[in-house]
């Protein structure tokens, strides 16, 4: 105990007091305890586990322990050798605190992906074979029978060289093909890393070497501009673990279809109607607004979620072009269909149920007459012949034979398809009643297909049983079919006329129902009576793509849930985009430079588009990681690894070249990075996942730790046998005279009150 | 002491229950003629072959015991052995294709599933939890399993299911006792049935079956074996199969013969493991992983107790010899166990409750030796009932033996892990410690209180069991198949808060009536509590420990006042000793001994010798966890910064450690500014064991984290 000149004020009293330094060490407790125990107040919170104990809430705990610690140190322990233990303690405690703020202060953690030098099997158009790759080491194989190429294929790597860049520049290939004698190939990584084998092309891939990583906290926007530059800027205040964004009138939805409503889009609580804000504490915010230099438009992000199970198209206003769409719904008692109709999309144009609902655009009253125009029977078709010219109606039937007159044509209907598939390019997923039709020119012979609704893409079959796809086998004939079997709904709309449902009965009968956006509409379709509502209408409709999120029952909570997350951003034009404004979702992108989802944008009127890219921070390691190769060692079995080990080459700035391994319970040092193993390909060999942080601050906290363990065996230990040595002593001494054992001083605890 | 021997009665019952309905069932499962076959057979032999499962070598023994209990729940059906039973469901399956023997444990898988059952068989299901093959194979209960299958919130139990479902159609494609000649230990081993693709043609003329009808889905080969030794080893696992169905014990065990002395030849050299290590786990699994020890130590509990309250010689040295028995099995058990693993048994959650406790058991035997204060010698029994108890009855996957993951194959987190579970276990010894000395300062200072305060506890415990019992209701949302009552959590948060309310009130209460009422308030807030924020099983548990754990504190208390004066006899400590703290010359001079603040004043009053005794033992168990749960700490720092690249990482198991560490910082440092300095060390080491288990139970199954495989 330092000798007391004065009495200490209150505050340096407090300071030194034991209540007060194991009250604050309670809430160090209570604060690690909630915070790491309860993940849902790291989620409310959006904090990971490491920002947690980085908040200055946190922090702020352990350095008033901290000066409390060095305050009763100074004030209540005497210096000498009895005490030494309990002095070498509270110093490595204050060297372990220093240490771990230099330490959490300053760290950064993340990872980079190497990819192993590999040979690649492409087809002759340049496409990857599935499959048709492999490792470029000596003594590995890939084998497979190709009977295209010449049948089973067998290519060997025989041998590699290092380069002076790349750790494989040379790989010599042993290639095998059916029962040709084996031959040998070459590929070099800078000269020829392509040769051609027998329809197939072999590459040598050697990734290029890696000088960035990519930090695990910190979200960026990337963006490139038409200069071709990257510029990237943080996110600062992004949430993490919960569904956040901005009412824009949407809803997203999980792959169930239900709507996952959005969660509070600013920090606060709301105690007995009060909103309380808590942004003091929480660290999140929305929206968030990034600094973008060199953008013509300003960004604003306005959502986030995680759990993305994928982005998926959805309808919305304000296309650049006229493209019209309709929402309806059908409701038939407790039952409710619901779907776009879009015109000019061939698959979204026919809502296909027992009766088809097929929507129109329509300009002008003769489109709607020709549309509307009665049918000759339930089927009818349409003849024209060319030469001689005839024109003629039928009412056909399937079996029927029609010989057209004044002409050689002979037609014999083979059948009716109610719901033809199309598969013609851009066509896919429509359907339309159909006819087949067998032609007998006289001269030719074959079979037509005549599609109702997209009669241009009828097809003939000739007689060879060859499918005449760019055009027809017999351009003399026409053939136009038209049925009202089953019944039909025209959904009819127009930029100058209001919405209307006309239903056609399978006895020709129309009968025309107004249609108003948001009215349900009674009506009756083959005898069926039903309500229609047209939910919403599109004038310039687009999509947009929007995330569909995964369903609380099959989430993974806590795991990777950045790398499965999105954003939203809303876009405003500048200068002389000014006006403009668009909201468009990016994906995250773990890795830009490997595996990026950018957006691009590109506002109306412009020629430039800009590239975005949500992703992570990229950090200098300065050095470049050359990848060599990954090596797995498995229980017996094979089932299952039990370790790995990532070998490559670090080029220092110098331009120094050395080889560098990570590997289970062994990290290498770059510079001021420490490097370890992370994560491997599943398939064990393409690429590895090195982990890279920061060490500052490591060696306070250790030698912090020493002083501890070394201070409390001491104290626990050596100072009850001094201080029975010394009482021993003082026993002995007193034995002279009782006078002086009644002098001898009373044993005194090592930590006293101190009074003045 | 007949409270005891009535509850020792009721767990040796306990004991003999299952073994009778297990006996009474053999009836109704197996033929008559499958027991007496299987009872013919020396399994002792013939469990010996090696299988490749689950990335290790194990012998045909263990597989049969894992595979079973994957399917039934046991390790063998009933009346049968454990490879008897594996050998009846490989050869003859159809026969059971009606038998409900395959158990699925979860009420809330189950809920799903009896949908796709006929209504006859629903209730039934619900209560023994047991499908048969048919039903399973079923197209509507394999389509709800699919269903079920990605929801997080069933994933532990649909993994449960998918290892029951494996066993229960697939098993023949798992039993990998074929090597290859040309491969390396790392390399797969093949099932019987890969053989087939390289039988001779005549081979299969002979035998009278096509090769497609032998193949059994089974379309891999064994690299580099030869067509005479596939026919050889073939030829013996076909001479199994028919020996079995024929139920003739003498072509069977010839059959095993064969198979016995071909397989390790087939093998490439220095493949196919070490006989004695097959021999050690055949024993190992046979003596039920040596956890039995827990009668041994619940024995030692009894004679250490009696020790403790006599204070004659007779039951010390009685329960010293006890202990050692059981520490000698305990031991021996742990030895096998790391014999036949080859590394030190300390990487699950089984192996960790097993070793700590053997090694705080030893540090206490150690320091009970030394001091003979006796309180050593009841924590070291407790803890090692506790812990084999644990390990027989309670820990999932029963202690099977498994490999670790290489990155916990090291040296410097080997030491680790033991100082960090050794500590752990000393927590435990010192909390069992720190109930003594609460037990007898309560009783010394305020004994009606103290009677009146375990009445509470068992009243608290009664009101959990209604709660239990009304609160809860079936569903079908998650795995466990219960769903808490809209109504409980309110009303658990209300009287939480009355509690609360009370305890601050009783603060200032007549003292009297302050203690018993400041414990019913800590009572009645620990059960709302529970009940508004943690689950039925916690619940379950806490009303029991309340309820007994009262019970047995209130009769104790009861039975020490009639001994009058006996607790409280004037073994006061001598002045000058008091000085010392509280300890006398003896246990002061001892070479190990623990520094710290002087020890209990006791407000001035004085106590019996005994609780200052308690008190320094406490204390110094206390300075020993101090110290090896921080070296702990550290070496695992240690290890994560040159293994995971940082030392720390804030996972909650870290912050879990560091937190019961905290506590017993507070915990030194709080002895030299209170008064009552045995009550708060007491206190604040219930709390740290508290934390302690905490850490290892919850935090170890309820949370994801980089400790999650411990």
């Amino acid at each position: 105990m330092q000798p007391a000149s004065a009495r200490p004020g209150p505050v340096l009293r407090l300071l030194s007091s034991i209540w007060f330094g194991t009250s604050v060490l309670v809430l160090v407790l209570i604060y690690a305890s909630i915070l790491s125990a309860v993940p849902s107040v790291r989620g409310a919170m959006e904090v990971s586990e490491m920002q947690a104990f980085q908040h200055w809430i946190f922090v702020g705990l352990i350095l008033l322990f901290a000066v409390s610690l060095s305050v009763a140190t100074w004030r209540r322990i005497r210096w000498n050798v009895v005490n030494a233990g309990v002095l070498m303690v509270h110093s490595g405690l204050l060297l372990l605190t220093l240490g771990s703020v230099v330490y959490f202060g300053s760290k950064i953690e993340g990872d980079v992906v190497l990819i192993t030098p590999r040979v690649e099997l492409l087809t002759a158009q340049g496409d990857p074979i599935r499959g048709g790759e492999l490792r470029a080491e000596p003594g590995q194989v890939w084998r497979q029978n190709m009977p295209a190429f010449g049948g089973r294929i067998e290519i060997k790597v025989v041998s590699v060289e290092a380069g002076p860049v790349h750790p494989i520049q040379r790989a010599r290939l042993q290639v095998s093909i059916g029962q040709q004698a084996p031959m040998l190939v070459d590929l070099d990584a800078d000269e020829q890393p392509y040769r051609q084998i027998s329809g197939m092309i072999a590459r040598l891939v050697t990734p290029p070497p890696q000088d960035t990583f990519y930090v695990d906290e910190d979200p960026v926007l990337r963006y490139t501009g038409g200069d071709g530059e990257t510029r990237s800027t943080p996110l600062d205040g992004l949430p993490m673990h919960r569904e956040r964004y901005l009412d824009t009138g949407t809803e997203l939805q999980d792959r169930d279809g239900v709507a996952v409503a959005s969660k509070r889009t600013h920090p606060h609580v709301r105690l007995a109607g009060i909103e309380i804000p808590t942004g003091w504490f929480e660290p999140w915010r929305l929206p968030i607004r990034p600094e973008t230099p060199g953008l013509p438009f300003d960004v604003e992000i306005t959502g986030y979620v995680p759990y993305v199970a994928g982005l998926a198209p959805r309808l919305a206003d304000g296309g650049s072009a006229p493209r019209p769409a309709l929402e309806l719904s059908l409701l038939l008692g407790e039952q409710k269909l619901t779907n776009w109709l879009i015109p000019d999309d061939p698959k979204q144009s026919m809502l296909q149920t027992a009766v088809p609902f097929e929507m129109h655009w329509v300009t002008s009253e003769a489109e709607v007459e020709r549309l509307l125009a009665p049918l000759d029977g339930p089927h009818e078709l349409v003849v024209e012949v060319a030469d001689p010219p005839v024109t003629q109606t039928y009412s056909i039937e399937e079996g029927q034979r029609i010989e057209v007159p004044g002409t050689t044509y002979t037609l014999e209907i083979e059948r009716f398809m109610p719901t033809w598939p199309l598969m013609s390019p851009g066509f896919e997923g429509a359907v339309s009643p159909a006819a087949s039709v067998n032609v007998d020119s006289g001269k030719l012979r074959y079979n037509r297909t005549v599609i109702q609704r997209f009669p241009d893409l009828s097809q003939d079959i000739d007689e060879q049983g060859v499918r005449h796809t760019d055009g027809p086998y017999d351009g003399n004939l026409t053939l136009r079919y038209r049925t009202r079997a089953q019944g039909w709904v025209y959904v009819l709309g127009g930029p100058d006329r209001s919405l209307e449902v006309v239903v056609r009965d399978p006895d020709g009968t129309l009968t025309r129902y107004p249609l108003e956006v948001g009215v349900a509409t009674a009506m009756r379709i083959r005898g069926v009576d039903l309500q229609v509502r047209a939910e919403r209408l599109l004038t310039h409709a687009r999509e947009l793509l929007e995330p569909v999120l995964e369903p609380l029952a099959t989430r993974r909570p806590n795991v990777a849930m950045r790398s499965r997350s999105a954003i939203r951003l809303k876009l405003t034009g500048r200068d002389r985009h000014a006006g403009w404004q668009e909201e468009r979702w990016i994906r995250f992108s773990s890795y830009p430079n490997i595996d990026a989802f950018p957006i691009d944008v590109r506002p109306p009127g412009s020629d430039e588009s800009w590239q975005l890219v949500y992703s992570r921070r990229g950090e200098s390691l300065g050095a470049n990681l050359i990848p060599k190769s990954l090596t797995v060692q498995f229980f017996p079995g094979r089932n299952s690894v039990e370790s790995w080990r990532s070998d490559f080459f670090v080029q220092e700035e110098s331009g120094e070249v050395r080889p560098a391994a990570v590997y289970t319970n062994q990290t290498a040092t770059v510079g001021r990075w420490t490097l370890f193993q992370s994560g491997a390909d599943p398939d064990h060999w393409r690429y590895t996942v090195i982990g890279i942080g920061s060490r500052r601050g490591i060696w306070p906290m250790g030698i912090g730790c020493l002083l501890i363990t070394v201070g409390c065996l001491y104290a626990f230990y050596v100072k009850p046998v001094l201080k029975r040595r010394k009482r021993s002593e003082i026993l002995a001494a007193s034995r002279a005279t009782a006078a002086e054992i009644e002098a001898a001083p009373a044993e005194k605890p090592e930590y006293s009150e101190v009074t003045s | 002491m007949r409270s005891y021997c009535v509850l020792v009665m009721l767990m040796l019952l306990t004991l003999a229950a299952p073994v009778r309905a297990d006996e009474a069932t053999a009836e109704s499962w197996v033929a008559p003629e499958v027991i007496q076959l299987d009872r013919r057979l020396d399994w002792e032999r013939y469990g010996l072959i090696a299988v490749q499962d689950a990335g290790r070598y194990k012998t045909l023994d263990s597989f049969a015991r894992e595979a079973m209990v994957h399917m039934t729940g046991k390790e063998h059906f009933p009346g049968l052995s454990p490879i008897g039973s594996l050998l009846e469901w490989l050869f003859n399956r159809q026969a059971y294709a009606d038998v409900p023997v395959i158990r699925l444990k979860d009420k809330g898988i189950r809920l799903h599933l009896v949908a796709d059952l006929p209504a006859e068989r629903r209730q039934v299901f619900l209560q023994e939890q047991r499908l048969t093959l048919r039903e399973l194979e079923s197209p509507a209960v394999q389509k709800t399993i699919r269903e079920l299958a990605p929801r997080q919130l069933m994933a532990a139990a649909m993994n449960r299911v998918g290892a029951a479902q494996f066993v229960a159609r697939f098993v023949q494609q798992s039993l990998r006792i074929v090597p290859s000649p040309e491969g390396v230990a790392e390399d797969p081993w093949y099932s019987p049935y890969s053989l087939v693709a390289d039988l001779p043609d005549q081979y299969l003329e002979v035998l009278g079956r096509s090769r497609d009808d032998l193949l059994a889905g089974d379309t891999t080969r064994v690299p580099g074996i030869t067509q005479q030794k596939a026919a050889e080893l073939f030829g013996a696992w076909a001479g199994l199969q028919l020996g079995w169905m024929d139920r003739d014990a003498v072509r069977v065990a010839e059959a095993f013969d064969r198979l016995s002395a071909a397989l390790p030849e087939t093998a490439a050299a220095g493949v196919y493991p070490d006989l004695t290590q097959r021999k050690a786990e055949a024993r190992y699994y046979k003596m039920g992983k040596f956890t039995g020890g827990w009668l041994l130590y619940f024995f030692g509990i009894l004679i250490s107790v009696m020790a403790v309250m006599t204070r004659w010689k007779v039951p010390w040295v009685l329960g010293i010899l006890v202990l050692v028995a059981a520490m000698g099995l305990h031991a021996y058990g742990l030895s096998l166990r790391w014999y036949i693993l080859g590394r030190i048994p300390v990487a699950n959650m089984f192996e960790a409750v097993v070793a700590s406790a053997w090694a705080g058991i030893a540090i206490a035997l150690l320091l009970e030796l030394v001091f003979r204060t006796r309180v050593f010698l009841v924590a070291a029994n407790a803890t090692g009932f506790l812990a084999l108890v644990m390990a027989t009855f309670v820990i999932p996957g029963g202690g099977t033996l498994t490999t670790i993951m290489g990155i916990l194959d090291d040296v410097m987190l080997r030491i680790h892990t033991v100082l960090i579970i050794a500590s752990y276990a000393l927590i435990f010894v010192a909390a069992v410690i720190a109930t003594i000395y609460l037990f007898g300062y309560y009783l010394v200072r305020h004994p009606v209180a103290s009677a009146e305060s375990g009445l509470a506890a068992t009243l608290g415990g009664g009101l959990l069991f209604v709660a239990l019992a009304n609160g809860y209701i079936s569903t079908a949302a998650n795995a466990s198949g219960v769903m808490i009552q809209p109504w409980l959590v309110p009303s658990a948060r209300a009287l939480a808060g009355i509690a609360a309310l009370a305890l601050l009130v009783s603060l200032k209460l007549p003292r009297q009536v302050r203690a018993t009422v400041c414990s019913a308030a800590v009572v009645l807030l620990l059960a709302g509590a529970s009940l508004a924020l943690t689950g039925k099983v916690f619940v379950e548990m806490l009303a029991w420990t309340l309820a007994v754990g009262g019970l047995i504190w209130t009769a104790l208390t009861v039975v020490s006042g009639f001994t009058g004066g006996y607790f409280k006899a004037a073994q006061q400590p001598e002045p000058a000793l008091a000085v010392a703290g509280g300890a006398d010359l003896r246990l002061a001079d001892r070479p190990i001994l623990a520094g710290g603040a002087p020890g209990d004043e006791s407000q001035g009053r004085k106590l019996p010798l005994w609780l200052h005794h308690a008190d320094w033992s406490h204390l110094i168990v206390l300075n020993m966890v101090f110290v090896m749960l921080f070296v702990g700490i550290i070496l695992g720092a240690i290890w994560a910064d040159y293994s995971w690249g940082r030392p720390w990482g804030w996972d909650p198991k870290e912050v879990f450690a560091l937190n019961t560490w905290i506590i017993y910082a507070i915990l030194i440092h709080i002895r030299f500014v209170t008064r009552n300095r045995g009550l708060w060390t007491a206190w604040l080491s219930v709390a740290g064991c508290a934390m302690m288990a905490f850490n290892w139970v919850y935090i170890n199954f309820h949370l994801v984290g980089l400790h999650s495989y411990a």
